[in-house]
């Protein structure tokens, strides 16, 4: 018996499957009215396709449901959270740039809440001590602005800088006439044991609040993280569907 | 489309109901190529990963074409593992160490001829002959005539022109079809069952 080759075999595929052209399928047929070997090959590759189609599908052995860990997804940032992160950003800018410029920055505050302030008790101290020592106390504040603007080689610097500072907050505003302070010569003379504290209110103020809100973004994104990871290890092991 | 968007964007809720969708048909497709249900999960686990990973490169057209070749390419994988750590074949060897063709083996001397005329022996008859098929072959004849796509779809799923998927397919079949003449004789109600489908 003749054998069918392997042109008639992807023929015959083809035609089982209609991806013959009209001409193509009508020359065929006529070829298979003639030929009984190319119409036993089409039989055989007809029932090699049925029994293919009836396999069953298997069923899942397990749901393919990726988790968050799985898939390396992080949790979108809440909102909240980056708003507090910004707020926090912008106040450590704020404390910082509170020490290189030291006039309007640190000045305000302390005209709204005319308490004693740390910094201005450190220099109170200063001006009973030599010059070398003032600049010295002064240094870990505001030395490098400070020295340049306001020099303070010479007593008749020193005289102009307190004219012109009134605020007792910085070292410019050193020695602001007690009264403004609200502290006597008395106290004066016990401001050498209080100058371990080296912030004004204002910049302890910045750097808590900094704090603080650094804190809550953490905390924020903690909690949306863990809720999400929850919600994914709950959802993985579903029951499997079929489709 | 709405669940792909959304899953393209990272939502991962959105691909798991995808992944609930498909995953019989990638199991499936896997389990025809690799013949093996443990590697066929880890392929489909794996297939859907790499889906998860690579979403954004979707650009539209027939979803399951490019899911089905994320699971292909992973099979490929397989296959080539086990090709570098070679494991001892499903087939007994002949005296010559090659794998002997004809389903002699399959037979239980115990039992009768009828006691075989089952489909979950017809089954195994067809995944016996799939693992004798080339790679390229087995996995077009899978998708084409187990899954039921079309040419068009079945070209993407593999990566090939329609041309070069009509002549694997016509070849597939035409080596399917002398491997499970031999099983004819053993399961002659199942292939008599298919015949009359088949008219």
């Amino acid at each position: 018996m003749k054998t069918s080759s392997w042109r008639d075999v992807e023929l015959l595929s083809a035609y089982l499957d209609g991806q013959l052209s009209p001409r193509q399928k009508a020359r065929l047929e006529a070829h298979l009215k003639q030929d009984a070997a190319l119409r036993q090959t089409l039989a055989g590759l007809r029932q090699t396709r049925a029994l293919l189609r009836r396999m069953p599908p298997r069923r899942v052995p397990r749901a393919f449901t990726l988790t968050a860990a799985m898939a390396g997804v992080r949790p979108p940032t809440p909102r909240p959270a980056l708003a507090l992160r910004w707020a926090a950003a912008i106040a450590l800018v704020l404390f910082f740039c509170s020490f290189l410029i030291p006039y309007p920055l640190s000045f305000l505050p302390m005209a709204s809440a005319p308490k004693i302030p740390a910094t201005a008790l450190i220099l109170e101290a200063a001006t009973e001590a030599p010059q070398e020592e003032r600049s010295i106390a002064a240094a870990p504040t505001e030395e490098p602005l400070a020295a340049p603007a306001f020099p303070t080689e010479t007593p008749e610097h020193d005289q102009s800088l307190r004219a012109f500072a009134p605020s007792p907050s910085t070292e410019t505003g050193g020695e602001a006439p007690p009264s403004a302070l609200g502290s006597g010569p008395g106290e004066m003379q016990s401001a050498p044991e209080k100058s371990i504290v080296l912030l004004s209110p204002f910049q302890l103020t910045l750097l808590a609040l900094a704090m603080v809100m650094a804190g809550a973004s953490l905390l924020l994104g903690r909690l949306r993280e863990r809720a999400f990871r929850r919600r994914f290890a709950v959802r993985g092991p579903s029951p499997p569907k079929e489709q | 489309m709405a669940l792909i968007r959304r899953a393209q964007k990272g939502d991962l809720e959105a691909f798991n109901q995808l992944v609930l969708a498909y995953q019989s048909l990638l199991f499936n497709t896997a389990l025809r190529i690799l013949g093996e249900e443990t590697s066929a999960a880890d392929a489909t686990q794996e297939a859907f990963l790499s889906a998860f990973r690579s979403l954004s490169f979707f650009r539209g057209g027939s979803f399951r074409a490019w899911l089905l070749r994320t699971v292909t390419n992973a099979c490929y994988d397989e296959l080539r593992r086990r090709r570098r750590r070679p494991t001892m074949p499903l087939e007994p060897l002949n005296e010559d160490d090659e794998e002997m063709e004809t389903p002699r083996w399959l037979m239980d001397s115990t039992a009768s001829p009828e006691e075989k005329l089952e489909q979950a022996e017809l089954e195994h008859a067809i995944e016996h002959c799939l693992k004798k098929l080339p790679l390229e072959f087995r996995a077009v004849v899978v998708l084409a005539d187990i899954q039921g796509l079309d040419y068009a779809e079945a070209a993407r799923a593999v990566g090939v022109p329609v041309g070069t998927i009509k002549s694997r397919l016509a070849r597939a079949r035409a080596r399917l079809q002398r491997c499970l003449q031999a099983f004819a004789e053993l399961l002659p109600s199942a292939f008599r069952l298919q015949e009359e489908d088949s008219l």
